[in-house]
């Protein structure tokens, strides 16, 4: 009877530390975390937004507000910090312009989850912009296990052999929004990929250190397309009616005849011509 | 009948505000006309500000009609006048307009002066009757875009960057210096006195 015991215990020992052992390995698994702009700005939208058209006032200097959009759902949020970090970046790329007055880093905790418009009027009054860059981002972090991985079972090998792959895939997407009018003026996006492998016991720092590159690349990637789209926005702003310029303290002025100066003097020159010949 | 006369003036005007066009950029912003002027600040800008430009097609633009101009107006009204014009004639630009202009904190482009002596240019031709008509057009047009400067309308043909606004303040200083001129270029009494003392 007490041989039965002592073998049922043994073998219960057994199985917890095969589970034990078993837990050592990662699960195939995927993790994300994701912000979007449009879950921000049309929450709950089954269609279409529908924006009235309507003629958009830019003043430059322009004051522009930079922020992440709001994850889309709880516990997908980059930490506070390393967003500040990214749109520091940003802003001291765009810094310097003659046309934008001042860039201001909105923090996340002014932006309410599927705020709208109405949120997002409300922070660009109290930060005193006109135009807002949301940034929407999507990471997806995929986890394998590699043949290695079945030295882990050495004990040591979870030390020493590097079994983990880590497949870290990153997508920011920079909307910039006229906040007066609700009209998206340019959007630009940035992406990046970063593959890894770790030891066990090194994964969760390793796969995290992953997941900052993974934004840090975006971004850099991000920051060439957003001056594309605004020098683009720049040239399409002066064939487009639907976008005003317009002064405002601060602004810089240029004296131009235009074409049609030209045009009239080398009309009077022909003229001035016609009279010596006469 | 004689051979048209190298506009020497306006040629410089032309040479330095291509060679402004050459120079880094922060050179040209040390160039342009800023506010710090009217506190006695960098005080070559309210010349140096007319010669600098935002962009090359901005620049082009301007200089051609300077030159355009420069060569209707020079030979009538000599080398030394027309530099003299444009020597005095600058800083009382720059300073009206930014006292016009209050918003404005930097000012860049030839066109001031273009208008100037595209003006006296005007006036020039005033002297045949039978070109009135036409001057009296393009004066009329002048005046028209001026208005529609003035209403903060814009169009792609001006060469410089959608963000920065004609200064049209500059340009109607420049037109009423460049009318006074036409008018002593064209007042015919006046012309029949310097006859005489000639």
């Amino acid at each position: 009877m007490n041989t039965r015991r002592l073998l049922l215990a043994l073998i219960t020992v057994l199985l917890t530390q095969l589970t034990a052992c078993a837990s050592l390995w990662h699960h195939n698994d995927t993790r994300s975390q994701s912000g979007s702009a449009v879950e921000y700005l049309f929450p709950d939208a089954k269609q279409a937004p529908q924006l009235s058209p309507g003629v958009t006032t830019l003043r430059p200097p322009v004051k522009v507000g930079i922020a992440f959009a709001p994850p889309t759902q709880w516990g997908q949020a980059i930490p506070e910090q390393k967003k500040m970090l990214l749109l520091e970046k940003v802003r001291a790329s765009f810094t310097g312009l003659p046309y934008i007055g001042k860039i201001e880093v909105i923090p996340s905790s002014y932006l309410r989850a599927k705020g709208g418009f109405t949120n997002l009027e409300q922070v660009a009054r109290m930060f005193d912009v006109d135009v807002v860059a949301l940034v929407s981002y999507d990471q997806v972090q995929f986890v394998d296990n590699g043949v290695l991985s079945m030295l882990y079972w050495t004990i040591v090998g979870a030390y020493v052999i590097q079994g983990d792959r880590y497949d870290v895939q990153t997508m920011v997407d920079a909307a910039v929004f006229d906040v007066a009018s609700k009209k998206l003026l340019f959007r630009a996006p940035g992406t990046s990929r970063i593959k890894g492998s770790s030891t066990l016991v090194n994964f969760s720092e390793a796969s995290r250190e992953a997941r900052t590159a993974g934004f840090n690349g975006a971004v850099d990637d991000l920051i060439p397309n957003l001056k594309n789209e605004l020098d683009g926005f720049r040239q399409r702003m002066k064939s487009d009616s639907s976008v005003k310029v317009e002064n405002r303290a601060g602004y810089s002025g240029g004296g131009s005849t235009g074409l049609l100066g030209a045009l009239a003097l080398l009309g009077m020159l022909a003229l001035a011509g016609l009279n010596r010949r006469r | 009948m004689g051979a048209i006369k190298l506009p020497t003036t306006s040629l410089l005007l032309v040479l330095f505000g291509v060679l402004a066009c050459a120079l880094p950029k922060s050179d040209q912003a040390g160039l342009a006309l800023h506010r710090g002027v009217l506190d006695g600040q960098a005080i070559w800008q309210l010349w140096t500000g007319h010669l600098v430009h935002f962009g090359a097609s901005h620049a082009a633009v301007d200089l051609l009609t300077v030159l355009l101009a420069g060569l209707i107006v020079e030979p009538v009204l000599g080398r030394g006048r027309t530099f003299a014009l444009c020597l005095l004639a600058t800083p009382l630009i720059s300073i009206a307009t930014l006292w016009l202009a209050p918003a404005m904190v930097e000012y860049r482009g030839a066109s001031a002066l273009a208008m100037m002596l595209g003006f006296a240019a005007g006036g020039v031709l005033w002297r045949d009757e039978r070109l009135r008509l036409p001057v009296q057009l393009i004066a009329g047009s002048f005046a028209v875009k001026l208005a529609f400067d003035a209403a903060g309308s814009r169009s792609d043909l001006s060469g410089m960057p959608i963000e920065v606004l004609v200064a049209w303040q500059a340009h109607a200083m420049g037109a009423l210096i460049g009318l006074l001129v036409a008018l002593a270029i064209a007042n015919p009494v006046r012309r029949a006195t310097s006859n005489l003392r000639a």
